[in-house]
């Protein structure tokens, strides 16, 4: 899928970032290509995660861009990229479901409380590590820890460490090795914390 | 909800106290440091009794000794590339390729050598050097063959901020600590600890036994106290290597050789490499020859004390006595790291 879109100088998202100084911020750039995916799809999808997304230019008010998706060989998977005469803007894989009954059932509570466990953990890497270009909601939680961020074993036990602060529960320093995603992560600690109910 | 038993303080309080925070910061800039070791020569200017090198199981003294700086300079750039950031440059005597050690100080500029301090190595290969010291100089003539070898080294690294000598505690030297310590401080140098660790099937009389144990541990107490600017020790690194446990048992070694996981830590970047350029993960630690249950070498401790934090953020003192141990081991190992004053003064007992 190609695209190709002005940023709109009116738009709310140059108002709020920042009035005296204005770009676009990452996540319309994101729902930018969310809104191109899913007109090209004509179908009613939602995203669901994004993965090794990267920030490499600011976007000025009236600045042309253009959006390439490719669909990855998984489902609802895309790998995208923008770029603004020639440049590179953003790129980065985002993965989408298609939306469904809004009834909330039990196990999309459950997803919910992963993804916001996956966020804090994610906001927690990015904070100890000093990491850049990556936010908590931009941060692939499927990301191999160890040979796509560069975390080693005394990273891991500091973030352990403030796991442990904020969830009560003890990572045992032999589970490391298998600590190897934020999701694994995740469900590491929704394991601890459900058998010590 | 019932929670697991946890420690009596948050993490984030036991470095809310601002002297731990201060230590915690200094320490954790060198995080990035991940070690592996290279046997620069097969060769040695003396013959020390019982050398691991020479009379060590993994036989590396026949491994072929490559002297090519062009394929060192190859392994090395390779080293960097996998993410290796400390080199630890050993022997047999790694003095004896200085050409080598400069090819590699090129390419990864942290580091250390260990050596036995005759053949002084050049002021360009500005590593941390390691002076290896067995007793005074009679013992080390009985027992290196060498004549004179303190006064040596002494004058071969006077006045130079590179060189740390190694003071090896046996059952044979343990009181001859004092008169060693003396002459260095005498002389504005410095000395850390190491203890003896019986190679694999040595069962002789250099083997500790409880009481040596312990008579070191008053030696060393003694002597940090007196001369606390010219020993870079620490109460708790007392304790961790004067345990009647060794330190496999105490803290679970994480070197390739104890450690079959590949994913993380030294089990997962840790090599030693031979003189043939070769390398072995049966054989990787940094002491291969050493029995496991008897390990209590300063290097092997360096590395596997300071990765169990975790257990030690139970409380400020704990906590404080690990920093201690982990500022010692980058003063010891990293150029240009000034130790701080240790921060636990009172035992704590080794978190096993
Ligand atoms: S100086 Fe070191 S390598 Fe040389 S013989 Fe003595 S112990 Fe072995
Ligand atoms: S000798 Fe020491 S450092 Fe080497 S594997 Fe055994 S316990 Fe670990």
């Amino acid at each position: 899928m190609n695209a190709r879109v002005t940023t709109d100088r009116d738009s709310p998202w140059f108002s709020g970032h920042f009035p005296e100084d204005p770009i676009l911020p990452g996540i319309g750039l994101l729902n930018m290509v969310a809104d191109c995916i899913a007109a090209a799809k004509e179908e009613t999808i939602v995203m669901a995660g994004l993965g090794r997304v990267k920030f490499r230019k600011i976007v000025r008010p009236g600045e042309q861009l253009d959006i390439l998706a490719t669909s990855d060989n998984k489902r609802d998977q895309y790998t995208f990229r923008i770029t603004s005469g020639g440049q590179d803007v953003c790129s980065g894989i985002m993965r989408f479901t298609p939306q469904e009954n809004p009834q909330v059932n039990n196990s999309e509570v459950m997803s919910n409380e992963i993804s916001q466990t996956i966020t804090r953990i994610a906001a927690i890497i990015i904070d100890e590590l000093k990491l850049e270009d990556v936010t908590p909601e931009t941060f692939d939680a499927d990301l191999d820890l160890v040979d796509e961020v560069g975390i080693d074993s005394m990273d891991l036990a500091t973030i352990a460490l403030v796991l442990r602060d904020e969830y009560g529960i003890r990572i045992d320093e032999d589970d490391y090795p298998k600590l190897t995603t934020v999701r694994i992560i995740a469900e590491y600690i929704d394991n601890k914390l459900k058998s010590s109910e | 909800m019932q929670t697991e038993k946890q420690p009596g303080y948050k993490f984030s309080e036991i470095i809310a106290d601002p002297v731990i925070r201060k230590r915690w910061e200094k320490v954790q800039k060198y995080f990035f440091l991940r070690e592996s070791t290279y046997d620069m020569s097969n060769r040695c200017n003396i013959r020390c009794e019982g050398c691991y090198y020479f009379a060590g199981e993994s036989k590396k003294q026949f491994a072929d000794e490559n002297r090519d700086p062009a394929a060192w300079k190859q392994l090395f750039e390779a080293e960097k590339e996998r993410g290796i950031t400390f080199v630890v440059l050993a022997g047999a005597e790694p003095a004896l390729a200085p050409e080598l050690c400069r090819v590699c100080f090129d390419v990864i500029p942290l580091g250390a050598i260990a050596t036995n301090g005759l053949k002084p190595i050049p002021q360009d290969i500005d590593y941390r050097i390691h002076i290896s010291t067995w007793g005074n100089d009679t013992t080390s003539l009985a027992v290196r063959k060498a004549p004179d070898m303190l006064v040596r080294q002494m004058e071969n690294y006077k006045d130079d901020p590179r060189a740390v000598f190694v003071y090896t505690f046996s059952p044979v030297n343990i009181d001859e600590a004092r008169e060693v310590t003396e002459l260095l401080a005498k002389g504005g140098q410095q000395i850390t600890f190491n203890m003896f660790s019986a190679p694999v099937g040595y069962n002789g009389h250099l083997r500790h036994t409880p009481e040596t144990l312990a008579q070191t541990r008053r030696v060393m107490t003694e002597l940090l106290a007196e001369f606390p600017t010219t020993v870079l020790f620490s109460p708790y690194n007392i304790l961790a290597h004067t345990e009647e446990k060794g330190l496999h048992e105490l803290f679970s070694c994480s070197y390739p050789r104890m450690n079959p996981s590949t994913d993380i830590g030294l089990g997962r970047s840790f090599r030693q490499y031979r003189t043939d350029l070769a390398w072995d993960r049966e054989a990787a630690c940094c002491v291969p020859d050493t029995d496991c249950d008897d390990c209590r070498h300063y290097a092997a401790g360096s590395a596997v004390v300071t990765a169990r934090m975790y257990r030690h953020a139970t409380d400020p003192a704990t906590f404080s006595a690990w920093l201690d141990y982990v500022d010692t081991y980058l003063a010891v190992w990293v150029r240009g790291y000034d130790k701080g004053k240790n921060l636990c003064e009172h035992p704590v007992i080794p978190i096993g």
